[in-house]
């Protein structure tokens, strides 16, 4: 076997193995969960955003840069299209008083608009999804209409990708159900919060 | 190829070709094909980064962002994926390993996109649009490649990571084989594109072999003809190598030829020149020679004798003239410049005048020359008669040379007379000499070749005449011949064709009176040539012609014919010029013949020239010298049977030469002869002043030009060659003066250039006509009949002797020696005489015209007065007429002026009249 086909297949070898790991890394990233706790069962008080009554109430914590967010978005409009039981629909973009204004106002904002039924709302400086116990862009979270937890997880795969998965699933059925069991799903998104806050 | 279902070809080296063709081109396309992806997926790598930077530029926590991991992604993996492949296809372009990289690559390329776009479907398609462009390579294998790597890619995630390869949660282990089923389906149409692809790239390889095989058929075609026209073009340029050196030779050689033509030519002009000076100066003394001799037989008193030196002077100044001649025309003949003459002329005269030039040469050798000219041709021709002559005489002369004893016979015969007016003559000279054998005949016509270097010592001559007469023969349309027998004589012929003369022109001899005709005639003894001839002429005058072959014959032949009624009228007895005892003969005729004696005419060519008196003293009847000639022959008849005192002693002078005379003419045909040879100036005036014309004298162009512009000439004798100024010179100048005048003076040209180009020289001058020296009297007499008006030729000859009266003192009104010393005694006092009374009638017009106030007449009659005076020295006439014609030339006539000036030019005539008289008588009596 002459020296150059050796190398070759050497670099080859290397490059194929470079790639490889390379793209096992990014679907490694891909798919590992942010950081996500548990919000509280029942729907807390102090919470600006009012309960409803006659459906469950949905709220979607988003960060307006995040770019893994325009799945959880694309997803919470088939959810809200597919699922019979229409819950009462609320994104809330952080808005940090300490970026510019309408530092929130992104393609994602115009997006949750364009969600049927949807109420987007600034979160200034993150103050309603710490009341959520929500830290991750893409945290969604479900209330019956009697306060109770129902569901609380992202509703996306992997970060970004759109499709079929875990949390959507989770979050239609205990929709249709209108069950008080509370569901849970991975969360794939950036933080709400920087770590120095954590 | 085992992928192409193509064609088996047969042809070993064909399919060889075609099959590296194919291969070239599948390389290519692989070379092509890895540049595209090459740049195709430096452009992906772009597109992830920008893709990456623009959907997911950064990873945020709260309000701090970092750099999101899809950048780094797109950079770094995105770049792994590129920079290999790349790197392959720059360094190992159209390799296999390069294509299957690119392959590999494209397909991890795909996968990273379809990563970095969230797993959007529609990144989906950068797969099959990837293996389509995969497809470019032609190489199945390469879309295996990529669609394993698309299997392994599906299994692998479906696997771990479902989600992010299907878009669902669950799916079956076995998921991957649809979507690698779908990349297969694709797979399947490419690879059939593939296939057709291949076997077109197989066809245009095959099709490009055979071109190929067929350009190298005609390359090969092309190479040899090309060798072949190469081959030709170089024995092309070896002939046009060889045609320029041909043709440099042929420069070179006409170069040579320019250059011998050009010497030729000057050695020709040279020759020419040489033959015309020498013509010239041999010409001046025979001038001299032939106007002399001619004068001293014609005008002085000489005995008969020296009348017969004198004119056989002239004659053999003729035939050295003639010599030059042949000179000259030998020149022209080589030159091809002669030209023949053509005109009339009498035959007999012409044969019986060349057999007169030589006759005496023929009696001092003793030869009996006869001359022999056929009665029934036209006594007058029309041609060259000239150049007749020469030939002639120089086949007599040959003749006389060669011969030693015995005969010379020139006979002249007619060959043929055609319609047009011609005849076709036989010239012959026979002679008893020493003849010819036949190797020699061929040598005499050749230039200046003899029988051999001892007939030139013994005979002279030069080898000319013979090669000239052949040629001259030729040029009269004739041939010249000869017919000889060695030892026993020679004859030489020539045919001549020459038009027939007007026949009233031509002399008659005969015919006889009626009363002798039939008469008898005998003729004894002789050559039988003479015999022959006296038999010839006499027969054809109509008279009977005996024949005895000796004196006692004759004397028996007279008795009995006597005795029968029939007697003999008149007997010629021939004498053999070879008989050395003439006298002896003449007294045994006296002797045996006595009784016929007054009857008995003698015939011989005896050198002795006192034998003629010797004949007649002792009582025959007439002595015929030979050449026997017709017309003498003829008047010898006449005289002796018509009994005619046959005045005669020596027969020679039976028909006396025609005499040229012209009647005296008049002052104003004054004649001005421009000449500078004292000698022949003389001879011109002598024999002016024979023809009746007066002449003065001057001896070059410039003094001419001075006494025409003094004198008005009848006519002016120019010679061409003088000092100062010659008389074409001369000429042009006169012309140039009577421009102004608008008078013409007859300029005749009297040279000793006797080439024609001088002629044309003359007349290009102006000259009127051209004599060429000698000249002799009859010929000047015929240029001035030609020329002058009949009214000068016969002019008035009125005396005025009478009518005039000597009333003047001055007695230089006329320088009367100088005009005697001009002209001469006699021509003076005639030219004096005629100026007398052309005088008067000019004064009797002047005086008319005053009278009537009519300038033109007086203006003429002055003009003729001054110049008729001038040309006799009458000077002060002259001056007097001079200043009334300048009076009379200007614009306001002042006749009572004009009176005057008559007066004083009739009182100037008068005077001079006077002293011309005195003169005159003195002159008279001087010469009385």
């Amino acid at each position: 076997m002459k020296t150059s086909t050796v190398v070759l297949t050497v670099l080859g070898s290397l490059w194929i193995l470079a790639i490889t790991v390379g793209m096992f890394i990014l679907m490694r990233y891909a798919h590992t969960p942010s950081l996500a706790k548990t919000s509280g069962d029942q729907w807390p008080s102090h919470s600006q955003i009012t309960l409803s009554k006659t459906a469950p109430t949905l709220i979607m914590f988003a960060h307006p840069h995040c770019a893994c967010t325009r799945a959880s978005i694309a997803e919470l409009g088939k959810l809200v299209v597919h699922c019979k039981i229409k819950p009462k629909s609320y994104v809330l973009f952080l808005s940090p008083t300490s970026m510019p204004s309408d530092w929130e106002k992104t393609d994602l904002w115009h997006a949750a608009n364009s969600v049927p039924g949807a109420t987007v709302l600034s979160d200034i400086n993150g103050v309603e999804a710490q009341k959520f116990n929500s830290y991750t862009s893409g945290q969604t979270i479900i209330y019956n209409t009697k306060g109770k937890l129902i569901f609380s997880g992202g509703i996306t795969g992997a970060r970004g990708q759109e499709g079929d998965n875990l949390g959507l699933n989770s979050a239609i059925l205990s929709l249709q159900e209108n069950s008080s069991k509370n569901q849970t799903a991975s969360v794939f998104g950036c933080s709400l919060i920087s770590s120095n806050s954590k | 190829m085992s992928e192409v279902n193509a064609p088996v070809i047969e042809d070993e080296s064909l399919r060889s070709r075609t099959q590296s063709l194919f291969i070239a081109q599948q390389e290519q396309a692989h070379r092509n094909t890895d540049k595209l992806f090459a740049g195709l997926m430096i452009f992906q790598w772009l597109a992830a980064i920008i893709t990456a930077v623009w959907v997911s530029p950064r990873a945020w926590e709260g309000t701090v962002s970092t750099v999101h991991i899809h950048v780094w992604a797109a950079l770094i993996i995105g770049g792994a994926i590129t920079v290999f492949p790349v790197a392959l296809a720059l360094l190992k372009p159209g390799k296999a390993i390069t294509r299957y990289v690119i392959s590999i690559s494209q397909m991890l390329m795909s996968a990273l996109l379809i990563h970095l776009s969230g797993g959007r479907i529609e990144t989906h398609f950068h797969i099959f649009g990837s293996l389509a462009l995969l497809a470019f390579y032609r190489d199945w294998k390469v879309l295996l490649t990529a669609s394993a790597v698309v299997a392994i890619d599906h299994a692998v995630r479906g696997l771990f990571w479902p989600q992010s390869v299907y878009g669902v949660l669950t799916v079956e282990p076995w998921r991957w084989l649809e979507h690698a089923g779908w990349v297969v389906f694709e797979d399947f149409f490419l690879i059939i594109s593939i296939k057709q692809s291949l076997k077109s790239t197989w066809d245009i390889s095959s099709r490009q072999a055979k071109l190929e095989r067929m350009n190298e058929i005609i390359e090969a075609k092309v190479v040899e003809r090309t060798a072949e026209l190469q081959v030709e073009i170089n024995e092309r340029k070896e002939a046009e190598k060889a045609l320029a050196r041909s043709n440099i030779q042929l420069t070179e050689t006409y170069v040579e030829l320019e250059q011998s033509r050009d010497q030729a030519i000057r050695a020709s002009r040279f020759k020419s020149e040489f033959l015309a000076n020498m013509s010239h100066e041999i010409r001046t003394p025979l001038n001299a020679i032939v106007g002399l001799s001619d004068l001293l037989v014609r005008t002085t008193q000489l005995t008969d004798e020296q009348k017969e030196f004198g004119t056989i002077i002239n004659d053999s100044a003729d035939v050295l003239l003639n010599l030059v001649n042949d000179i000259l025309d030998y020149s022209k003949i080589e030159a091809g410049k002669l030209e023949l003459e053509v005109t009339e002329f009498d035959l007999v005269e012409l044969i019986e005048g060349i057999a007169e030039l030589v006759a005496q040469k023929a009696r001092s050798k003793q030869l009996s020359l006869v001359t022999f000219i056929d009665p029934t041709i036209p006594r007058i021709l029309r041609g060259d008669p000239g150049r007749i002559r020469q030939v002639l005489l120089n086949l007599l002369s040959n003749s006389i040379k060669f011969t030693d004893r015995g005969e010379i016979l020139m006979r002249v015969e007619l060959i043929s007379t055609a319609d047009d007016h011609r005849v076709e003559l036989r010239f012959s000279v026979s002679d008893t000499g020493i003849g010819l054998n036949d190797s020699t005949k061929e040598m005499l016509f050749q230039p200046f070749m003899q029988v051999d270097a001892s007939a030139t010592r013994k005979y002279g001559g030069t080898g000319l005449g013979l090669v000239i007469s052949k040629r001259l023969v030729e040029l009269m349309g004739g041939n010249i011949e000869c017919e000889s027998v060695y030892g026993k004589g020679s004859v030489f012929g020539f045919s001549a064709k020459l038009e027939i003369g007007p026949a009233e022109q031509t002399p008659v001899i005969g015919p006889l009176p009626d009363d002798l005709r039939d008469s008898r005639i005998l003729v004894i003894d002789g050559p039988i040539g003479t015999q022959q001839i006296l038999n010839t002429y006499i027969s054809s005058w109509g008279m009977r012609c005996g024949h005895a072959t000796d004196i006692e014959k004759a004397s028996l032949m007279i008795k009995y014919e006597s005795a029968a009624n029939d007697p003999f009228d008149l007997v010629f007895f021939v004498l053999d010029p070879s008989n050395e005892e003439p006298a002896e003969i003449l007294a045994a005729l006296d002797k045996d013949l006595s009784p016929i004696k007054p009857r008995l005419v003698i015939i011989g060519s005896c050198a002795d020239r006192s034998f003629g008196k010797q004949v007649m003293e002792r009582g025959f009847a007439a002595y015929l010298p030979i050449p026997i000639k017709q017309s003498r022959l003829f008047d010898c008849l006449i005289g002796l049977l018509g009994k005619h005192i046959f005045a005669s002693d020596t027969g020679e002078n039976v028909v006396p030469d025609d005499q040229i005379t012209l009647p005296v003419s008049q002052a104003r045909n004054l004649i001005l002869v421009v000449e500078d040879n004292v000698v022949n100036q003389k001879v011109a005036l002598l024999q002016l002043r024979e023809l009746g014309f007066p002449a003065h004298a001057v001896s070059n162009g410039r003094e001419a030009l001075e006494a025409v512009a003094r004198t008005e000439y009848a006519l002016i004798l120019m010679d061409c060659q003088m000092p100062e100024m010659d008389g074409l010179q001369a000429t042009k100048a006169i012309r140039k003066m009577e421009t102004k005048t608008g008078k013409h003076s007859l300029i005749i040209a009297m040279t000793a250039n006797a080439m024609s180009s001088d002629r044309l020289d003359c007349l290009a001058a102006g000259m009127d006509d051209y004599m060429s020296k000698p000249v002799n009297q009859k010929k000047l007499a015929e240029v001035l009949q030609r020329w002058l008006p009949a009214s000068m030729q016969h002019g008035s000859t009125t005396s005025v002797a009478d009518t005039a009266k000597v009333n003047s003192t001055t007695e230089n009104a006329i320088e009367i020696e100088t005009l005697f010393t001009t002209y001469g005694d006699k021509a003076g006092k005639e030219l004096l005489e005629s100026f007398q009374a052309d005088a008067e009638h000019l004064l009797q017009n002047m005086a008319s015209a005053v009278k009537q106030k009519d300038i033109f007449t007086l203006n003429d009659n002055i003009h003729q007065l001054k110049g008729s005076s001038a040309s006799v020295y009458a000077t002060e006439l002259a001056k007097l007429s001079r200043a009334f014609e300048q009076a009379a030339a200007g614009d306001v006539y002042n006749w009572e002026l004009f009176n005057e000036h008559l007066h004083a030019i009739e009182a100037a005539f008068h005077n001079t009249k006077s002293i011309s008289q005195k003169a005159l008588k003195a002159k008279e009596s001087k010469i009385n």
